[in-house]
Protein backbone atom coordinates (compact mmCIF):
# COMPACT_ATOMS: atom_id res chain seq x y z
CA UNK A 1 0.00 0.00 0.00
CA UNK A 2 1.03 3.36 0.37
CA UNK A 3 3.26 3.05 3.70
CA UNK A 4 4.75 0.18 1.53
CA UNK A 5 5.66 2.49 -1.41
CA UNK A 6 7.14 5.19 0.91
CA UNK A 7 9.51 3.04 2.55
CA UNK A 8 10.91 2.40 -1.26
CA UNK A 9 11.06 6.25 -1.04
CA UNK A 10 8.11 7.54 -2.84
CA UNK A 11 7.16 10.90 -0.96
CA UNK A 12 3.84 11.52 -2.98
CA UNK A 13 2.38 7.63 -1.88
CA UNK A 14 3.51 8.71 1.79
CA UNK A 15 1.97 12.48 1.27
CA UNK A 16 -1.47 10.86 0.28
CA UNK A 17 -0.84 8.27 3.15
CA UNK A 18 -0.77 11.19 5.68
CA UNK A 19 -3.76 12.94 3.80
CA UNK A 20 -6.13 10.03 3.84
CA UNK A 21 -4.97 9.72 7.55
CA UNK A 22 -6.05 13.13 8.19
CA UNK A 23 -9.77 13.01 6.58
CA UNK A 24 -10.10 10.10 8.83
CA UNK A 25 -8.86 12.15 12.23
CA UNK A 26 -10.55 15.39 12.19
CA UNK A 27 -13.72 14.22 12.51
CA UNK A 28 -12.88 11.70 15.47
CA UNK A 29 -10.76 14.82 17.22
CA UNK A 30 -13.49 17.76 16.63
CA UNK A 31 -16.09 15.07 17.78
CA UNK A 32 -14.26 14.13 20.95
CA UNK A 33 -12.81 17.92 21.28
CA UNK A 34 -16.42 19.72 20.99
CA UNK A 35 -17.79 17.12 23.71
CA UNK A 36 -15.25 18.86 26.21
CA UNK A 37 -16.18 22.39 24.90
CA UNK A 38 -13.35 22.98 22.27
CA UNK A 39 -13.25 24.27 18.77
CA UNK A 40 -11.99 23.34 15.56
CA UNK A 41 -8.10 24.93 15.88
CA UNK A 42 -7.67 23.28 18.81
CA UNK A 43 -8.94 19.77 17.03
CA UNK A 44 -6.47 20.46 14.23
CA UNK A 45 -4.19 20.92 16.60
CA UNK A 46 -4.90 16.92 17.77
CA UNK A 47 -4.83 16.14 13.90
CA UNK A 48 -0.92 17.46 13.67
CA UNK A 49 -0.19 15.94 16.55
CA UNK A 50 -1.16 12.59 15.41
CA UNK A 51 -0.05 13.31 12.09
CA UNK A 52 3.80 13.61 13.70
CA UNK A 53 3.16 10.99 15.98
CA UNK A 54 2.66 8.46 12.75
CA UNK A 55 5.50 10.47 11.51
CA UNK A 56 8.11 9.81 14.21
CA UNK A 57 7.36 6.24 14.94
CA UNK A 58 6.42 5.03 11.62
CA UNK A 59 9.21 2.69 11.88
CA UNK A 60 7.64 0.53 14.35
CA UNK A 61 5.01 -0.82 11.74
CA UNK A 62 5.85 -4.38 10.47
CA UNK A 63 5.53 -4.45 6.82
CA UNK A 64 4.28 -8.00 7.12
CA UNK A 65 1.10 -6.74 9.03
CA UNK A 66 -2.35 -4.97 8.17
CA UNK A 67 -1.19 -1.08 8.41
CA UNK A 68 -4.81 -0.13 9.91
CA UNK A 69 -4.91 -1.37 13.33
CA UNK A 70 -1.40 0.14 13.67
CA UNK A 71 -2.60 3.73 12.75
CA UNK A 72 -5.67 3.10 14.49
CA UNK A 73 -3.91 1.99 17.62
CA UNK A 74 -1.51 5.19 17.01
CA UNK A 75 -4.54 7.33 16.68
CA UNK A 76 -6.44 6.64 19.37
CA UNK A 77 -2.99 6.77 21.81
CA UNK A 78 -2.65 10.33 20.40
CA UNK A 79 -6.41 11.59 20.66
CA UNK A 80 -7.27 10.22 23.73
CA UNK A 81 -3.62 11.92 25.59
CA UNK A 82 -4.37 15.01 23.97
CA UNK A 83 -8.11 15.06 25.07
CA UNK A 84 -6.93 14.50 28.34
CA UNK A 85 -4.78 17.02 28.61
CA UNK A 86 -6.63 19.43 27.23
CA UNK A 87 -9.31 18.70 29.54
CA UNK A 88 -7.10 19.10 32.31
CA UNK A 89 -5.84 22.64 31.08
CA UNK A 90 -9.30 24.02 30.20
CA UNK A 91 -10.29 22.86 33.84
CA UNK A 92 -7.69 24.64 35.02
CA UNK A 93 -8.35 27.86 33.07
CA UNK A 94 -12.08 28.04 33.88
CA UNK A 95 -11.23 26.80 37.84
CA UNK A 96 -8.97 30.56 37.75
CA UNK A 97 -11.60 33.48 38.61
CA UNK A 98 -11.42 36.22 35.98
CA UNK A 99 -9.73 38.88 38.25
CA UNK A 100 -6.45 36.68 38.69
CA UNK A 101 -5.93 36.54 34.95
CA UNK A 102 -7.45 39.57 33.16
CA UNK A 103 -3.92 41.48 34.48
CA UNK A 104 -1.96 39.07 32.66
CA UNK A 105 -3.74 39.79 29.34
CA UNK A 106 -1.78 42.52 28.01
CA UNK A 107 1.44 40.18 28.29
CA UNK A 108 0.24 37.88 26.65
CA UNK A 109 0.68 38.83 22.62
CA UNK A 110 2.60 35.90 21.69
CA UNK A 111 1.91 33.15 24.25
CA UNK A 112 5.37 31.90 25.19
CA UNK A 113 4.05 28.51 26.59
CA UNK A 114 2.47 27.96 22.99
CA UNK A 115 5.51 29.38 21.51
CA UNK A 116 7.14 26.38 23.19
CA UNK A 117 4.78 24.17 22.24
CA UNK A 118 5.10 24.80 18.66
CA UNK A 119 9.26 25.02 18.77
CA UNK A 120 9.27 21.21 20.80
CA UNK A 121 6.44 20.23 17.76
CA UNK A 122 8.59 21.33 15.25
CA UNK A 123 11.46 19.87 16.72
CA UNK A 124 9.75 16.83 16.56
CA UNK A 125 10.65 16.34 12.89
CA UNK A 126 14.41 16.78 13.55
CA UNK A 127 16.82 14.03 14.31
CA UNK A 128 18.42 13.12 17.76
CA UNK A 129 21.38 15.27 16.98
CA UNK A 130 20.01 18.28 14.91
CA UNK A 131 16.70 18.50 17.54
CA UNK A 132 19.62 18.95 20.76
CA UNK A 133 21.42 20.80 18.93
CA UNK A 134 18.99 23.72 17.88
CA UNK A 135 16.93 23.30 20.72
CA UNK A 136 20.72 24.01 22.84
CA UNK A 137 21.74 26.90 20.28
CA UNK A 138 18.60 28.72 19.62
CA UNK A 139 16.46 28.15 22.08
CA UNK A 140 18.24 27.98 25.05
CA UNK A 141 20.78 30.13 23.72
CA UNK A 142 24.22 28.43 24.23
CA UNK A 143 26.99 29.23 22.10
CA UNK A 144 28.44 26.51 19.63
CA UNK A 145 31.38 25.53 21.37
CA UNK A 146 28.82 25.45 25.29
CA UNK A 147 26.57 22.94 22.99
CA UNK A 148 29.43 20.88 21.62
CA UNK A 149 30.90 20.08 24.82
CA UNK A 150 27.60 19.55 26.51
CA UNK A 151 26.33 17.09 23.54
CA UNK A 152 30.10 15.62 23.41
CA UNK A 153 30.39 16.64 19.59
CA UNK A 154 32.76 18.57 18.36
CA UNK A 155 31.49 22.72 17.10
CA UNK A 156 31.92 21.31 13.73
CA UNK A 157 29.75 19.06 13.77
CA UNK A 158 27.41 21.35 16.04
CA UNK A 159 27.33 23.82 13.63
CA UNK A 160 26.44 21.63 10.46
CA UNK A 161 23.51 20.10 12.89
CA UNK A 162 22.53 23.69 13.77
CA UNK A 163 22.42 25.05 9.99
CA UNK A 164 20.87 21.03 8.42
CA UNK A 165 18.08 22.00 11.19
CA UNK A 166 17.47 25.14 11.11
CA UNK A 167 16.89 24.63 7.20
CA UNK A 168 14.42 22.07 7.41
CA UNK A 169 12.54 23.92 10.23
CA UNK A 170 13.12 27.09 7.97
CA UNK A 171 11.14 24.81 4.93
CA UNK A 172 8.41 23.49 7.72
CA UNK A 173 7.36 26.91 8.10
CA UNK A 174 7.85 28.09 4.78
CA UNK A 175 9.88 30.79 5.51
CA UNK A 176 13.01 31.53 3.43
CA UNK A 177 16.43 30.04 4.12
CA UNK A 178 18.19 33.31 4.71
CA UNK A 179 15.82 34.14 7.49
CA UNK A 180 17.47 31.71 9.88
CA UNK A 181 19.85 34.06 10.28
CA UNK A 182 17.64 35.84 12.39
CA UNK A 183 17.49 33.00 14.77
CA UNK A 184 21.11 32.36 15.17
CA UNK A 185 22.65 34.62 17.71
CA UNK B 1 0.96 25.97 10.50
CA UNK B 2 -1.49 24.50 8.05
CA UNK B 3 -2.11 20.92 8.16
CA UNK B 4 -1.43 20.46 4.21
CA UNK B 5 1.87 22.16 4.32
CA UNK B 6 2.64 19.97 7.41
CA UNK B 7 1.86 16.94 5.22
CA UNK B 8 3.96 17.91 2.31
CA UNK B 9 6.56 18.65 4.83
CA UNK B 10 6.64 15.54 6.56
CA UNK B 11 5.97 13.17 3.48
CA UNK B 12 9.39 15.69 2.17
CA UNK B 13 11.12 13.81 5.21
CA UNK B 14 9.70 10.88 4.67
CA UNK B 15 11.80 10.22 1.60
CA UNK B 16 14.16 8.89 3.73
CA UNK B 17 12.01 5.99 4.20
CA UNK B 18 12.55 4.16 7.87
CA UNK B 19 12.48 0.57 7.85
CA UNK B 20 10.37 -1.34 10.60
CA UNK B 21 12.67 -1.59 13.57
CA UNK B 22 11.59 -3.84 16.31
CA UNK B 23 12.70 -3.46 19.18
CA UNK B 24 13.20 -7.05 20.19
CA UNK B 25 17.04 -7.65 19.91
CA UNK B 26 17.38 -4.29 22.00
CA UNK B 27 14.87 -5.75 24.74
CA UNK B 28 16.90 -9.13 24.51
CA UNK B 29 20.33 -7.13 24.87
CA UNK B 30 19.08 -4.74 27.82
CA UNK B 31 18.05 -7.77 30.10
CA UNK B 32 21.31 -9.96 29.41
CA UNK B 33 23.17 -6.96 30.06
CA UNK B 34 21.16 -5.87 32.66
CA UNK B 35 21.07 -9.29 34.59
CA UNK B 36 25.35 -9.47 34.59
CA UNK B 37 25.47 -5.96 35.74
CA UNK B 38 23.12 -7.02 38.55
CA UNK B 39 25.27 -10.24 39.00
CA UNK B 40 28.44 -8.65 38.93
CA UNK B 41 26.90 -6.05 41.44
CA UNK B 42 25.81 -8.80 44.03
CA UNK B 43 28.70 -11.12 44.28
CA UNK B 44 30.82 -8.35 46.01
CA UNK B 45 28.63 -6.03 47.05
CA UNK B 46 26.22 -8.66 49.17
CA UNK B 47 28.71 -11.62 48.97
CA UNK B 48 27.73 -15.08 47.46
CA UNK B 49 26.22 -17.58 50.23
CA UNK B 50 28.32 -19.72 51.14
CA UNK B 51 26.79 -22.97 49.90
CA UNK B 52 25.10 -21.94 47.03
CA UNK B 53 27.15 -24.77 44.58
CA UNK B 54 25.16 -27.44 47.31
CA UNK B 55 21.81 -25.46 47.14
CA UNK B 56 21.51 -25.77 43.74
CA UNK B 57 21.99 -29.13 43.70
CA UNK B 58 18.56 -30.00 45.56
CA UNK B 59 15.21 -28.38 44.17
CA UNK B 60 13.97 -25.89 46.07
CA UNK B 61 17.54 -24.22 45.96
CA UNK B 62 17.39 -23.76 42.35
CA UNK B 63 13.82 -23.26 42.10
CA UNK B 64 13.67 -19.70 43.01
CA UNK B 65 16.30 -18.92 40.67
CA UNK B 66 14.01 -20.82 37.56
CA UNK B 67 11.10 -19.15 38.53
CA UNK B 68 13.09 -15.97 38.81
CA UNK B 69 14.07 -16.17 35.46
CA UNK B 70 10.64 -17.69 33.96
CA UNK B 71 9.53 -14.30 35.06
CA UNK B 72 11.91 -12.34 33.70
CA UNK B 73 11.92 -14.37 30.38
CA UNK B 74 8.54 -14.36 29.93
CA UNK B 75 7.89 -10.43 30.87
CA UNK B 76 10.81 -9.85 28.43
CA UNK B 77 9.52 -12.00 25.43
CA UNK B 78 5.89 -9.79 25.67
CA UNK B 79 7.58 -6.45 25.77
CA UNK B 80 8.71 -5.97 22.00
CA UNK B 81 5.09 -6.29 20.53
CA UNK B 82 3.60 -3.90 23.59
CA UNK B 83 5.46 -1.55 22.06
CA UNK B 84 4.65 -1.98 18.33
CA UNK B 85 0.93 -0.38 17.90
CA UNK B 86 -2.39 -2.39 17.31
CA UNK B 87 -0.30 -5.50 18.83
CA UNK B 88 -1.37 -7.03 21.55
CA UNK B 89 1.40 -8.26 24.11
CA UNK B 90 0.44 -11.80 25.14
CA UNK B 91 0.69 -11.47 29.22
CA UNK B 92 -0.84 -14.82 29.79
CA UNK B 93 2.56 -16.29 30.84
CA UNK B 94 3.67 -13.20 33.01
CA UNK B 95 -0.20 -12.94 34.76
CA UNK B 96 0.05 -17.05 35.46
CA UNK B 97 3.62 -16.78 37.05
CA UNK B 98 2.69 -13.49 38.96
CA UNK B 99 -0.56 -14.88 40.16
CA UNK B 100 0.89 -18.44 41.12
CA UNK B 101 3.22 -16.09 42.90
CA UNK B 102 1.07 -14.35 45.03
CA UNK B 103 -0.69 -17.43 46.01
CA UNK B 104 2.01 -19.48 46.96
CA UNK B 105 2.87 -15.94 49.17
CA UNK B 106 -0.27 -16.08 50.65
CA UNK B 107 -0.45 -19.22 51.57
CA UNK B 108 2.97 -19.45 53.40
CA UNK B 109 1.78 -16.41 55.59
CA UNK B 110 -1.66 -18.44 56.65
CA UNK B 111 0.66 -22.24 56.48
CA UNK B 112 3.79 -20.80 58.57
CA UNK B 113 3.52 -17.69 59.81
CA UNK B 114 6.83 -18.04 61.53
CA UNK B 115 8.61 -19.17 58.97
CA UNK B 116 7.97 -16.40 56.65
CA UNK B 117 8.74 -13.93 58.80
CA UNK B 118 12.33 -15.17 59.24
CA UNK B 119 15.38 -14.20 57.39
CA UNK B 120 15.73 -10.59 57.05
CA UNK B 121 12.81 -9.44 55.40
CA UNK B 122 13.37 -6.17 54.81
CA UNK B 123 16.77 -6.39 53.22
CA UNK B 124 15.31 -8.59 50.82
CA UNK B 125 12.28 -6.71 49.51
CA UNK B 126 14.78 -3.23 49.78
CA UNK B 127 17.59 -4.79 47.81
CA UNK B 128 15.53 -6.42 45.19
CA UNK B 129 13.57 -3.85 44.78
CA UNK B 130 17.21 -1.78 44.92
CA UNK B 131 18.60 -3.71 42.10
CA UNK B 132 15.81 -3.46 39.87
CA UNK B 133 16.21 0.44 38.67
CA UNK B 134 19.12 -1.57 36.69
CA UNK B 135 17.53 -3.69 34.72
CA UNK B 136 14.35 -1.45 34.74
CA UNK B 137 16.05 1.79 33.32
CA UNK B 138 17.76 -0.52 30.63
CA UNK B 139 14.55 -2.13 29.57
CA UNK B 140 12.91 1.29 29.25
CA UNK B 141 15.76 2.99 27.08
CA UNK B 142 15.08 -0.32 24.89
CA UNK B 143 11.68 0.62 24.72
CA UNK B 144 11.79 4.10 23.98
CA UNK B 145 12.32 3.64 20.54
CA UNK B 146 8.92 1.58 20.28
CA UNK B 147 5.41 3.26 20.45
CA UNK B 148 3.31 1.85 23.85
CA UNK B 149 -0.29 2.49 23.02
CA UNK B 150 -1.01 1.24 26.79
CA UNK B 151 2.18 2.92 28.56
CA UNK B 152 0.83 1.86 32.04
CA UNK B 153 0.82 -2.11 31.43
CA UNK B 154 3.96 -1.95 29.92
CA UNK B 155 5.74 -0.12 32.16
CA UNK B 156 4.30 -2.65 34.86
CA UNK B 157 5.67 -5.45 32.99
CA UNK B 158 8.91 -3.58 32.23
CA UNK B 159 8.83 -3.48 35.99
CA UNK B 160 8.36 -6.96 36.44
CA UNK B 161 11.08 -8.14 33.94
CA UNK B 162 13.42 -6.17 35.84
CA UNK B 163 11.75 -7.39 39.76
CA UNK B 164 12.53 -11.00 38.10
CA UNK B 165 16.68 -9.55 36.90
CA UNK B 166 17.19 -8.47 40.59
CA UNK B 167 15.23 -11.44 42.46
CA UNK B 168 17.66 -13.58 40.00
CA UNK B 169 20.78 -11.57 41.42
CA UNK B 170 19.94 -11.13 45.06
CA UNK B 171 19.25 -14.86 45.19
CA UNK B 172 22.62 -15.62 44.81
CA UNK B 173 23.47 -13.78 48.15
CA UNK B 174 20.63 -14.65 49.59
CA UNK B 175 21.14 -17.89 52.54
CA UNK B 176 17.04 -18.82 51.65
CA UNK B 177 16.04 -21.91 49.45
CA UNK B 178 12.73 -21.37 48.47
CA UNK B 179 10.08 -21.89 51.67
CA UNK B 180 7.81 -19.83 53.04
CA UNK B 181 10.19 -16.99 53.73
CA UNK B 182 11.24 -16.70 49.88
CA UNK B 183 7.77 -17.41 48.41
CA UNK B 184 6.17 -14.29 50.87
CA UNK B 185 9.06 -11.84 49.69
CA UNK B 186 10.29 -12.20 46.54
CA UNK B 187 6.77 -11.91 44.90
CA UNK B 188 5.91 -9.04 47.24
CA UNK B 189 9.12 -7.20 46.38
CA UNK B 190 8.71 -8.60 42.76
CA UNK B 191 5.19 -7.10 42.45
CA UNK B 192 6.82 -3.26 44.05
CA UNK B 193 9.27 -3.30 41.44
CA UNK B 194 6.39 -3.90 38.49
CA UNK B 195 3.54 -1.35 40.56
CA UNK B 196 7.01 1.37 40.53
CA UNK B 197 7.40 0.66 37.31
CA UNK B 198 3.32 1.08 36.34
CA UNK B 199 4.03 4.29 38.23
CA UNK B 200 6.27 6.17 36.06
CA UNK B 201 5.31 4.76 32.62
CA UNK B 202 3.73 7.58 31.87
CA UNK B 203 6.74 9.64 31.99
CA UNK B 204 9.47 7.06 31.18
CA UNK B 205 7.48 5.75 27.82
CA UNK B 206 5.25 8.22 26.81
CA UNK B 207 5.95 9.45 23.37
Amino acid sequence: MWMRAARGGDALAYERLLAAIVVVVRPIARRRLSRIGLGASEAEDVVQEVLLAIHAKRHTWDEGRPILPWVGAVVRYKVVDAVRRLARERRRHVDTPVEDWANLLPECGTDPDRAAVDAERALAVLSGREAGVVRAVALEGESAGEAARRLGISEGAVRVALHRGLRRLAALAGVPVDARQEVRR
Amino acid sequence: MNTDDLIRALAMEGEVSKAHRPTGWRVATAAALSLTVVIALVVPVLGVRADLADAVATPAGVAKFVLALALAAAACTALPRAVEPGRRARLDAVGILVGLALVAGALSVIAAPEAALAGSPIACVVSIVGLSILPFSALIAALRDGAPTRPEATGAVAGLASGGIAAFGFGLSCPMDLGPSVALWYPLAITTAGALGMLVSRRALGW
